[in-house]
């Protein structure tokens, strides 16, 4: 049993890998207790838990080039979800639990810090910004110009934090490259 | 957060899913890194006359040679390792077996030369060390991109140890195709051309790498 299930995941990734959704989405439903019950074994704490598994599908779907079919899927998922409660462990040490992008060069707003005025926008950013997809936008509007903790900003946009965390994150990228000139 | 909060994640991670290249095999990237090296070797060799130490049965008799010589053929092997597993998930094991062939090799190295220096605390050269030291860093020089371009393509979660491990490699790499070259055998030219000043070089290069692989990593 335990093979088919890891021949089955297996074969769901390499499919992700080259762009169906479909199997994506089937793998990353039927990794989700999976996913809750590594965490929970190993922060010890409940509270915390729903966060980290959302990190760690986070992580995954950031690290889903470094699969390769010929290694066991098993290892490789749970490397990530260890990293992850990693970060999550190093995180409590520093702050009061609050989801990070920490590691990929994102900056994030402190929780617990006052809601800040609205930086002064260059030209260029201004128009890159406008030229994102609305949702996207809106996300790096909330978060980095109007001074939102991503809990507000998520309860204001009415979707979960990590459905922020990803659009601002696709926004942040996509300002990036359009910043720099490189194609998306 | 509850249940349907991570699967309106799913749903905006499945949503417009793009295809991915996959990373090339890992085995690969670690002979294509040993290889780099020794077309480096090969190519200062041939540039710059093969200056090698005088045969090498009467080198390998001499224990201080043979022991630095081995100490950072180890950590070169190990760092290789290293760098190249720890990039990807699920090969920690490797990675940190890589990584303590490389602290054990480049201690070891640092012991041997260090010993003979306190045996015979004669004086060297310093710009010849300088010249050793800063070959080494350009013998691994090579490999050392190759690491890090592996490290920000693959995963690297932790870029400051990362930078760390292929830099200290590079270094390990480069002074032992030095060591090999280099005719000169004083206790003090060992210490601080083979074995210090590569190290040395590596801390500068692991800044320079760190800061590199932040940046790139950032822009996937």
């Amino acid at each position: 049993m335990l093979e088919e299930r890891e021949r089955r995941w297996r074969h769901w990734m390499t499919a992700a890998q080259a762009g169906d959704a479909v199997a994506y989405d089937a793998l990353l439903r039927e990794l989700l207790p999976h996913v809750r019950g590594l965490v929970h074994r190993r922060l010890f704490q409940p509270e915390g838990v729903d966060d980290v598994v959302q990190n760690v599908l986070l992580s995954l779907h950031r690290a889903r080039h470094t699969y390769r079919p010929e290694q066991p899927f098993g290892p490789w998922l749970r490397a990530i979800a260890r990293n992850a409660v990693t970060d999550q462990l190093r995180a409590r040490g520093r702050r009061p639990l609050e989801l990070s992008l920490e590691g990929e060069g994102v900056p994030e707003p402190v929780a617990d810090a006052a809601p800040a005025a609205p930086p002064p926008l260059s030209p260029e950013l201004a128009e890159a910004l406008s030229e994102l997809p609305p949702a996207q936008r809106q996300a790096v509007q909330l978060l980095h110009l109007d001074g939102l903790s991503v809990a507000e900003a998520a309860a204001r946009v009415g979707i979960s934090r990590g459905a922020l965390k990803v659009r601002a994150h696709r926004g942040y990228k996509a300002l990036r490259a359009r910043l720099e000139r490189v194609p998306l | 957060m509850s249940r349907p909060s991570s699967e309106a994640l799913i749903a905006e991670l499945t949503r417009d899913l793009a295809p991915v290249r996959r990373i090339p095999p890992p085995g690969g990237v670690g002979l294509a890194l040993v290889g780099l090296w020794a077309a480096g070797c090969a190519l200062s060799g041939w540039l710059g006359g093969s200056g090698l130490r005088a045969g090498p049965p009467g080198a390998l008799g001499e224990p201080v040679f043979t022991g630095l010589l081995a100490a950072l053929a180890l950590a070169g092997a190990g760092g290789s390792v290293a760098a190249v597993a720890r990039a990807v998930p699920g090969r920690e094991r490797l990675a940190r077996t890589g990584s303590l062939f490389l602290a054990l090799g480049l201690g070891l190295a640092l012991g041997c030369a260090g010993l003979a220096w306190l045996v015979d605390a004669s004086a060297t050269s310093l710009p010849a060390a300088a010249a050793c030291a800063s070959h080494a860093l350009g013998l691994g020089l090579a490999p050392a991109v190759l690491a890090f371009a592996w490290l920000a393509r693959a995963w690297e979660p932790r870029p400051r140890a990362g930078a760390a491990v292929a830099s200290l490699t590079a270094a390990a790499l480069g002074a032992c195709a030095v060591h090999l070259r280099c005719s000169l055998g004083d206790a003090g030219h060992l210490l601080l051309g083979h074995a210090l000043g590569p190290l040395l070089a590596a801390t500068l290069l692991a800044l320079l790498g760190h800061a590199w692989l932040v940046r790139h990593a950032a822009a996937r």
